[in-house]
């Protein structure tokens, strides 16, 4: 991936060192047209329209004040993000195993699996396990033994979070381990491997690498998905971002922050996978 | 001992439901409608050969693509104070953030879409006379719609669900209606998995139609988690 962008940025800096900016006069005009017209459109609106009379009192260094916030939120979202991340990884291999093999009630229950929890939205998960789940806790354990037990936001989090992304990557293992050729399966029953040596040494290993595309994009999703645990009281990044606004009233630079930092941890984790592919010299097919 | 099955919550406050349920619908509409148009311009300016029109859209849908939906809900309600001068009503930020976060994830399909036909067809479209418009319309849309159908329904589906995430700033749609009949009753188990079915009830059956028209090889799946 960063060879390709770095190519692109290579070619564009030859372009515009031959000042080739554009291959016809055409196309010159319409790029003058399409962005001088938006260019224009919003100076109109800043500075003539109906926000021109309107004055924002921008506090950014609020951003700075409460870093501690901020940071403590970061902190919380990579914990989350941690715990959830080797959960759904272990599903959604399980789950990839289970949709393939040739017994037919753990196709059906991998099946099943997947079906409920990628159709239920997850913040009705995240409910559920935090509240539902705890009223059953309530009638199964507390009242009859005379217990306190209360479900923790953190386990109700992580285990709705690993569930839902676990059903997402089930299907992304069940398509690698389905573009395995025949020829191979073929091989290794006539080599006279067990159904899990199969697994084990010949199908998952092959699977696992060509998966690794969009199985990143479902790790990047972890992340993004772990801030609707906001609603129950994790205080990870969107947490705070809620409570610097509360606690200023500055909600569009509190949530920018939040946004950005979310943003830079998605890229720091996009970083992080390419340097571990280069680190494994696994040769991966680059996805989209 | 207080029981956690209590049912009867569901009849008893079905009118308000309902309620709840419609305002996710007209969300879902609206969105929709938004999020599609949303994502043939950008997708068709990422696929774009004018590096002004492909990296501009790549840097926004990008840019959307790596912010929490949540996050960008409750931002954009934000961003209309200091962009327009006044806030956005819940609702209307609401449409206006579901439709830009899954458009940008439906511009990916849209030129996932495109990409799927060959370029010489495009050149020898172009080749014959035609212009952008009838490449488009004659040769690489009857094609590539086809290839993109079971992605767009399941970007629909992403969309119904994401929906819900309209709860945090405020619109008492489907699943803010159930935290309030919750917050009444106390009654977090029915409650929620009652609205924990009916969302499964409708995503399931609109993600067994892209499954119908995802047969063929191919075809384009649109398989990720937001």
């Amino acid at each position: 991936m960063a060879e390709a962008v770095l190519g692109r940025l290579a070619a564009a800096a030859r372009r515009a060192r031959r000042r080739e900016w554009f291959e016809t006069p055409r196309e010159r005009n319409a790029f003058l047209i399409v962005w001088g017209g938006a260019a224009a459109v919003l100076f109109w609106f800043f500075f003539f329209g109906p926000r021109a009379q309107y004055d924002y009192n921008w506090r950014w260094h609020l951003v700075w004040d409460y870093r501690r916030f901020l940071l403590w939120g970061v902190g919380t979202t990579m914990y989350i993000f941690a715990w959830s991340l080797g959960f759904s990884l272990v599903l959604g291999v399980f789950c990839g195993v289970g949709r393939t093999t040739s017994v037919r009630w753990v196709r059906a229950l991998s099946a099943g699996y997947v079906e409920v929890f990628r159709n239920i939205p997850l913040l009705v998960q995240m409910w559920w396990a935090y509240f539902g789940l705890q009223e059953i806790v309530n009638a199964a354990l507390n009242e009859p033994f005379g217990l306190r037990i209360l479900v923790p936001s953190a386990f109700a989090c992580i285990l709705a979070l690993s569930l839902y992304t676990g059903a997402y990557m089930g299907e992304v293992v069940r398509s690698g381990i389905r573009s395995i050729h025949r020829g191979q399966w073929e091989a290794a029953a006539s080599t006279g491997l067990t159904a899990y040596q199969t697994w084990r040494h010949v199908i998952l290993p092959q699977a696992l690498v060509i998966v690794i595309p969009p199985l990143s994009s479902e790790v990047l999703n972890i992340i993004k998905n772990s801030a609707i645990a906001m609603t129950i009281a994790i205080t990870d990044l969107m947490f705070f971002s809620q409570k610097i606004e509360e606690e200023t009233f500055a909600g569009f630079e509190a949530y920018t922050a939040g946004t950005l930092l979310f943003l830079l941890l998605t890229l720091l984790t996009v970083g992080a996978i390419y340097y571990l592919q280069r680190l494994s010299g696994l040769k991966v097919r680059s996805g989209h | 001992m207080e029981s956690f099955w209590k049912w009867h919550v569901i009849p008893e406050n079905l009118h308000f439901f309902a309620m709840g349920f419609r305002l996710t619908l007209v969300l879902f509409a609206l969105a929709w409608v938004g999020c599609w148009t949303f994502a043939v311009v950008f997708g068709a300016m990422r696929h774009s050969d004018r590096w002004w029109l492909r990296y501009p859209a790549a840097g926004v849908i990008e840019v959307i693509r790596g912010t929490p939906g949540i996050m960008f809900v409750v931002w954009v309600y934000f961003l209309s104070q200091p962009l327009v001068g006044y806030a956005l009503s819940p609702f209307w930020a609401a449409v206006w953030a579901l439709l830009i976060h899954n458009g940008a994830y439906g511009a990916e399909v849209v030129r996932a879409g495109l990409n799927s036909i060959p370029r010489g067809q495009v050149s020898a479209g172009y080749s014959t006379g035609l212009n952008y418009l009838q490449v488009m319309g004659h040769i690489v849309l009857p094609q590539a719609l086809r290839n993109m159908a079971p992605a767009v329904v399941n970007r629909s589906v992403a969309l119904f669900k994401n929906t819900s995430l309209a709860f945090v700033i405020g619109v008492i749609e489907f699943f803010r209606s159930g935290t309030i009949v919750n917050g009444r009753e106390n009654a977090s188990f029915s409650v929620f998995t009652f609205i924990a079915v009916v969302y499964f009830l409708c995503c399931f059956s609109l993600s067994r139609l892209g499954h119908r028209l995802g047969q063929r090889p191919g075809v384009i799946e649109d398989t990720t988690a937001v």
